[in-house]
């Protein structure tokens, strides 16, 4: 069986059957921050980085994760933006039921990684793949802005 | 359903010392001579614990309401905290399992729903806090040999300012547990609040920031499998038969039952059994299920719009009004079905070894759930625990009249016998039922010489989610209407002649109160219908609404705030259209502005300007979270639709049933209205007024008046 790095720790996991990465993570792996929102590329509540891209997991098989960096909701806060970023999250009340925002976070952070000050525009390409049926939007703008401005 | 218990039976707090030397406050409700006995032999009663302060002078709120992103976990522990003087930052949170002495005041049970949550808890959340604090005051008292009124409190001390010395509420819980805790405790006056109206940081987000929050979904136990469920296609047909065997030898899949709602296939996790059931093939019976398109109800609705219905408010003389009237105007208006979607798909993880059950479920009624799932399995509540968990979102649909997800969990639990996850795939939940029923309204408006308005009728046909007089009694409690009539028959505007009717219509499509209920479709047809009347009368729409106010300040002072915010007394910018709308629901009041414009098939929404007064609000930047959800919830609605075709529903995942996103949102801009008021809902009040605020300012643009939903299709973009 194959071993999978995540969050920079080693895990030998089964990946037949073409699973996808989400559930390795979460029925396997028990990281549950990832989560499940539609199954089909649409919400992004499943998204991770894989060597530091979004990549949705719901549809990502995890055998083409083999040999490559994954991190999860769980090990962004190691890194300085993912910390930066769950911290902006939690201080603008950004969070309504919560359920899309690891999602969200992994996004913010890749998007500031690759461009430390977004515009509304450069904002609304990359989010425009998360959902959020709380509808907290303005509030993910605010506290992405608020990153970059710190 | 549960059992509502008699009125007269006040509850009360209890003190006991909690283990490690701290106290516990729990709510107690006298017995009756029966359950003494009973409780006798079944063992002590739950420790409904309340608020738990223990000797490291942490402080946690039991909170008695779900939470489904409304901020509950936040605003309850606020007002006991504020009351009982604690440090907000030793301040934690844990949801209550059900148990009656947790049961809403005003609805006597544990459901969250219709934006009573902060209103009807106001009170007794308070008293709580303030109960506790004065039997910490009376141990401090004890302990120095002061008399307690010259003791303060702050910052979860109890102070002694003459001899110059203080203890921690931590190091007095276990003391102050022995004190009886005061019935009616004296509560502090709006302007001694310190806590009560700050925006505080939400106490579970840093824990949903990280990834550590746990929902129902996240429940892992060890052993545990995955089920996923095959339903019927069309609502109300019959399993003939399926092919167990292909399912049977797919990878990973360990067993297939067949169960009430449809057929279960059941494996190690869930890729499996979502593959397997691919394989399952099941052959149906429809001959009973409902077979009907979307066109077909609309047009059967239209022909009940021409016959009187059950009246559900009759002021005045309509049909003389409209004999009288200059002007006569009527206006029909079509609402499809919509699906909640929230964004944690339904889910329940059960664990039942023919003995006893263990239950943990994100939900909005906790207790009736734990009540269904021990009838489904035959056993006396106490054998079942129920633990209730963080929710993904609800909106109504964690919230069924007849406890769908967990009673399915349970029929599947009976046969296992193993601890198990059901889940339920987005196409599960867009398909699943359990819908905002669709509608038909008709609204009849006169007006006399002067432009004002003489009288309104409205007629809706749509399906009730209330079942029966309990149920529409029950309903009445937390103040929805049963009959749908919402909206009309409460209409904030001086009418001196009011109707609403209603066809009750009945169909196997299962429906349920989607946030909103029935202001969601008829706030649409009667505000723009008000810019109607407001056109046909040749006055600008904002005054013409406010000249039917007089008896109404709080209505006028919100539609006054909006006005001037969006400085409607000047003419919109170049190529912009602007449009208003109110509502007064939920013992609140909003009015909102809308500012679009229209290129082409291109929508753009600039910016939704609201005025809000909940009367307190406890937490303000919450109040404005709330009303930003409630925005793109309403957009939303506007945008998409369940319809049917040949008796299936044709929608099955966000592609084509689109909810807003970030790109499509308008900047939002509230104000809340300074009041020392009794706090009214704010969960639902942000949704109505949108879209017809919307559909008015499109008139502008487009001069079309918008009767129907969606409002956005191929041909009309929102960008
Ligand atoms: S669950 Fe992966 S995009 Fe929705
Ligand atoms: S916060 Fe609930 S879905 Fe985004």
């Amino acid at each position: 069986m194959p071993d999978l790095m995540i969050n920079g720790t080693k895990f030998t996991v089964d990946t037949s059957n073409d699973v996808p990465l989400l559930w390795v993570l979460r029925d396997q792996l028990h990281l549950t921050g990832t989560k499940y929102g539609c199954g089909m590329s649409l919400c992004g509540s499943c998204n991770v980085h894989v060597d530091g891209e979004i990549v949705k997991a719901c549809t990502f098989p995890a055998s083409a994760a083999i040999g490559r960096e994954i991190t999860t909701i769980e090990g962004i806060g190691q890194t300085p933006m993912g910390q930066e970023v769950q911290q902006a999250w939690t201080e603008q009340n950004v969070h309504q039921c919560g359920y899309c925002q690891s999602g969200q976070i992994m996004s913010a952070v890749a998007l500031l990684n690759g461009n430390p000050n977004p515009s509304d525009t450069d904002i609304d390409i990359v989010m425009f793949g998360n959902l959020c049926r709380c509808g907290m939007y303005n509030r993910i703008r605010k506290a992405i802005h608020s990153v970059s401005e710190s | 359903m549960t059992k509502v218990p008699p009125v007269s039976r006040r509850s009360f707090l209890k003190l006991s010392a909690a283990a490690g030397g701290g106290m516990l406050a729990a709510w107690h409700i006298p017995l009756t001579a029966a359950e003494n006995e009973r409780t006798a032999v079944d063992g002590a009663l739950q420790p409904n614990a309340f608020v738990r302060i223990t000797s490291d002078n942490r402080i946690t709120i039991i909170t008695t309401a779900a939470e489904i992103g409304q901020g509950t976990l936040t605003a309850l522990p606020m007002l006991v905290a504020e009351e009982l003087d604690a440090d907000w930052s030793l301040v934690q949170w844990e949801l209550a399992s059900p148990t009656r002495e947790y049961n809403n005041p005003k609805t006597f049970t544990q459901l969250t729903a219709g934006s009573v949550t902060i209103s009807s808890l106001y009170k007794q959340q308070r008293e709580a806090g303030a109960a506790v604090k004065e039997v910490l005051i009376k141990a401090a008292a004890r302990r120095w040999g002061v008399s307690a009124s010259s003791l303060e409190t702050e910052l979860s001390k109890v102070i002694d300012p003459r001899n110059k010395r203080s203890a921690t509420y931590g190091e007095l819980a276990a003391e102050a547990a022995r004190i009886s805790a005061p019935r009616s405790p004296t509560l502090k006056r709006p302007s001694e609040f310190t806590i009560i109206g700050k925006s505080k940081v939400r106490l579970d987000g840093a824990g949903k920031s990280n990834g550590s929050a746990k929902y129902g979904f996240d429940v892992y136990l060890p052993g545990m499998l995955t089920a996923v469920v095959k339903r019927a296609p069309k609502f109300g047909a019959r399993l003939i038969s399926f092919n167990a065997a292909d399912v049977k030898a797919s990878p990973g899949v360990v067993d297939v039952v067949e169960i009430p709602s449809g057929v279960a296939v059941i494996g190690t996790d869930f890729w499996s059994v979502y593959q397997g059931r691919e394989k399952l093939r099941p052959v149906w019976d429809f001959s009973e299920a409902a077979i009907f398109s979307s066109e077909d109800q609309y047009a059967r609705y239209d022909t009940l719009m021409d016959k009187p219905g059950t009246v559900r408010k009759n002021t005045g003389r309509v049909a003389l009004a409209q004999s009288r009237a200059d002007q006569k105007l009527e206006s029909t208006f079509r609402f499809p079905y919509l699906a909640h979607a929230p964004m944690e798909p339904l889910n329940v993880v059960i664990d039942y070894n023919g003995r006893d059950c263990e239950i943990w479920c994100g939900t909005q009624w906790p207790d009736a759930d734990h009540a269904a799932a021990a009838g489904v399995l035959g056993l006396p509540a106490r054998r079942v625990n129920f633990h209730t968990m963080l929710s993904g979102g609800g909106f109504g649909r964690r919230g069924t009249m007849d406890q769908d997800f967990v009673r399915e969990a349970a029929h599947l639990a009976k046969k296992v016998k193993k601890p198990l996850k059901l889940v339920w795939t987005r196409e599960d939940d867009i398909k699943g039922g359990y819908y905002r029923p669709s509608a038909v309204v008709r609204l009849t408006g006169t007006l006399n010489k002067r432009g004002e308005v003489t009288s309104i009728m409205g007629r809706i046909a749509s399906q009730s989610a209330a079942i029966g007089p309990l149920m529409e009694s029950f309903i009445a409690l937390i103040g929805e209407d049963a009959r749908t009539a919402q909206g009309i028959r409460d209409i904030p505007y001086d009418i001196p002649n009011l109707r609403a009717e209603v066809h009750y219509e009945k169909s196997e499509v299962p429906v349920n109160w989607m946030r909103s209920v029935a202001n969601s479709f008829n706030i649409f047809a009667l505000e723009t219908f008000i810019d109607e009347l407001a056109e046909a009368a040749g006055q600008d729409p904002y005054q013409f609404r406010r000249n039917m106010l007089a008896n109404n300040r709080r209505c006028r002072q919100v539609l006054d705030t909006v006005a001037e915010a969006a400085n409607w007394s000047s003419p919109a910018a170049a190529g912009m259209c602007r449009g208003i709308a109110l509502l007064n629901s939920y013992n609140s009041y909003i009015a909102q502005v809308v500012e679009a414009s229209l290129d082409g098939d291109q929508l753009n929404v600039h910016r939704v300007i609201s005025a809000v007064d909940c009367g307190i609000a406890v937490n303000p930047d919450l109040v404005k979270a709330q009303i930003e959800s409630g925005i793109v919830f309403g957009l939303s609605s506007a945008m998409g639709k369940i319809s049917f075709k040949d008796g299936e529903v044709r929608q099955n995942n966000f592609h084509d049933y689109p909810i807003l996103r970030i790109n499509q949102t308008p900047a939002i801009e509230t104000h809340i209205i300074d009041s020392d008021e009794n706090p009214g809902g704010v969960g639902e009040l942000g949704v109505p007024c949108v879209a017809p605020a919307l559909a008015n300012a499109m008139y502008q643009a487009t001069g079309e008046r918008i009767k129907s939903l969606p409002m956005f299709n191929q041909n009309l973009q929102i960008t």
